[in-house]
């Protein structure tokens, strides 16, 4: 027997009990013709041993039709057909669809039901009937026949499962998250930009390149000052030591006798804070 | 579904949220300047060595002094002041105006010894003055009145 039955859309999950489950099956598989009481009777009850009174029926009936209306099914789908039976409106569409993703690694068939044609003269209404659509999952290797008629129908074990999704959804769902990404996506880039714009003049400022090394110092030098042998005289001139800080930063021109030297314990980047001494030379006598 | 839209809307917003306080934090970290520097000026004759300490906020800057003039590896002159000014910045160029010199006990060095060394910012209310001072990352400012760099000034925890 089924554990569980459920009537499933994008929004709400209803629980059915399994005689309304068979029930709804059985006017899923006869969609259009009449499902006498007494085929649902056989096709609910009687086979498993069981009994059921005509208010049993009425009330299973009921709550199917209560399952699908919670889920936006809110046409009157199931119609009765006093003191004979019921009908599932031939104005629903169901579909049946493959799908890998159900129980077990059981071949299932998805059966879709969309509302009435009628609703797509309208667009209003067409967009409540997207919002209608379900799946009902059953397997696949039960879709034979169990009961006289048309169509497919499935024997006790067919409904171990029973879905119902919203089959519009999917698309429209994607169609939203598509929107919602691509959205938030402009929103980071936004931020990003700004966040680009406000640092890249921080980083430009940090525009020193590697020079040499000499005694335990690491030198770096302006990239747009002397970056040749006369850099390498000016290390040489300075004669530094390092024991303080290892890396230092040259500023020099060609032009102006200026030079900045800032000596500092760790590499001067972006994140990395550092404590430096900064050295100012007026003028530094040329050898 | 609902729930990988609320997760993924959570992600951005939290991400969002993160590199707009961080470009807030960087724009406030522009404007407002806090922060301390060893720093040694060398002239033909003399060494200067000072702690300068360096606060800017709304138009309103104050520079705290400390330090020695050397002259052939002797000390001839203290250094002790605190100069408040006001500011003007406009793409990172601040044009200062002293407004009061307050130079502390022990800051015995002239004028004229201070102005071989110094801008006269240091020594003159009413004096304009004009730096560039530029983030170098988060960690602090470089300070120019030249394409040379004067000083690393580094940001104040």
């Amino acid at each position: 027997m089924p554990e569980k039955k459920n009537l499933k859309s994008a929004s709400m999950e209803v629980s059915i009990s399994t005689p309304a489950s068979y029930c709804l099956l059985l006017l899923l598989e006869k969609q259009g013709e009449l499902v006498t009481h007494e085929a649902l009777f056989n096709y609910a009850w009687r086979r498993f041993g069981m009994e059921a009174t005509a208010n049993t029926l009425y009330q299973n009936i009921s709550v199917i039709r209560r399952g699908l209306s919670q889920c936006g099914l809110k046409e009157d789908s199931i119609r009765t057909m006093p003191r004979r039976g019921f009908i599932l409106s031939p104005l629903l569409k169901v579909t049946f669809l493959n799908s890998d993703s159900l129980i077990q690694e059981k071949k299932e068939h998805k059966l879709i039901i969309s509302p009435p044609e009628s609703a797509e003269t309208n667009p209003e209404e067409r967009d409540l009937s997207d919002a209608t659509h379900f799946e009902y999952a059953v397997p696949a290797p039960e879709l034979n026949p169990a009961v006289p008629g048309k169509g497919p129908a499935s024997s006790p074990e067919a409904v171990s499962t029973l879905q119902v999704e919203e089959a519009g959804v999917p698309l429209k769902a994607g169609l939203q998250l598509g929107y919602l990404l691509s959205a938030l996506t402009c929103v980071l880039l936004t931020c990003g930009i700004l966040l680009y714009v406000s640092t890249s003049s921080h980083f430009s400022s940090i525009n020193y390149q590697y020079l040499t090394d000499y005694k335990d110092c690491e030198y770096y030098i302006n990239s747009d000052g002397e970056t040749d042998g006369r850099a390498i005289r000016l290390v040489h001139q300075l004669n530094k030591t390092c024991k303080y800080a290892r890396y230092n930063y040259l500023t020099k021109y060609s032009e102006g006798g200026m030079v900045s030297v800032i000596n500092c314990k760790k590499k001067l980047g972006y994140l990395s804070g550092s404590q430096c001494i900064s050295e100012y030379i007026t003028r530094l006598d040329d050898e | 579904m609902n729930k990988l839209k609320t997760a993924l809307i959570f992600l951005f917003c939290t991400i969002s949220a993160g590199l707009l306080f961080l470009w807030w934090y960087l724009i406030a970290l522009s404007r407002n300047i806090e922060c301390v520097s060893n720093y040694t000026i060398h002239n033909d004759t003399d060494k200067m060595s000072l702690l300068i300490s360096r606060k800017l906020e709304h138009g309103k800057g104050t520079d705290t002094l400390i330090g020695r003039l050397y002259r052939e590896g002797k000390v001839v002159g203290n250094i002790e002041r605190t100069i408040n000014y006001r500011y003007i910045e406009e793409n990172s160029r601040y044009t200062m105006t002293t407004e009061t010199v307050l130079k502390g006990v022990h800051d015995d060095i002239s004028d004229k010894e201070m102005a071989g060394c110094l801008s006269s910012l240091y020594i003159k209310p009413g004096t304009q003055s004009v730096s560039v001072i530029k983030n170098i990352g988060i960690t602090g400012w470089m300070v120019y009145t030249s394409p040379v760099p004067l000083y690393f000034c580094r940001k104040e925890s």
